[in-house]
């Protein structure tokens, strides 16, 4: 598995529509995916 | 697997698509333009059933079979209405170098491609220990 650069120097955001579960939830899951 | 867990895991999605999938990124921002009216998983999960089949006529045929306003929405695709919005998730994911897909990060562990159920169970439950 190649390593993926840290996360701490990403600033990542999401759009609140596309999210499912709540917000305090212990496990959060970001799935980068490919409609094709 | 969000059912199975119930309130202890939340999904993110984003969007990454390939350069090399040509009809992808329309396909996204046409998923953008069903999440502004209320419909983004719904119109995420046909879309997952229908590919590749992802021309202009698909994406609206799709739309209106969940009931959006088809002119409203082919307004949307038109004008590339979240064209920035699928970029800037393309950026953070080159920022972060995923390349394929699917990858996941699980609480910032990197999962990358296919992984069976049996695995996801088992990182999200070692990740659901460690915040204990």
């Amino acid at each position: 598995m190649p390593p993926l650069r840290a996360l701490a120097q990403i600033e990542l955001s999401w759009t609140p529509g596309m999210v499912k579960g709540p917000a305090g939830a212990p496990v959060t899951i970001i799935e980068f995916s490919d409609y094709q | 697997m969000l059912e199975e867990y119930d309130g202890r895991v939340r999904l993110v999605f984003k969007d990454r698509p390939l350069a090399m999938h040509t009809l992808a990124r329309a396909a996204h921002e046409a998923a953008r333009c069903a999440g502004a009216v209320g419909k983004y998983w719904a119109y995420h999960d046909r879309l997952f059933a229908a590919q590749p089949a992802f021309r202009r006529s698909d994406l609206l045929t799709y739309a209106a079979e969940l009931g959006l306003d088809r002119d409203a929405f082919a307004k949307c695709v038109d004008e590339r209405r979240f064209a920035a919005d699928v970029e800037r998730d393309i950026e953070q994911a080159q920022a972060l170098g995923i390349n394929s897909t699917p990858t996941f990060l699980i609480n910032g562990r990197p999962v990358i491609g296919a992984t069976s159920i049996e695995e996801f169970r088992s990182i999200i439950d070692r990740a659901l220990q460690e915040r204990r």
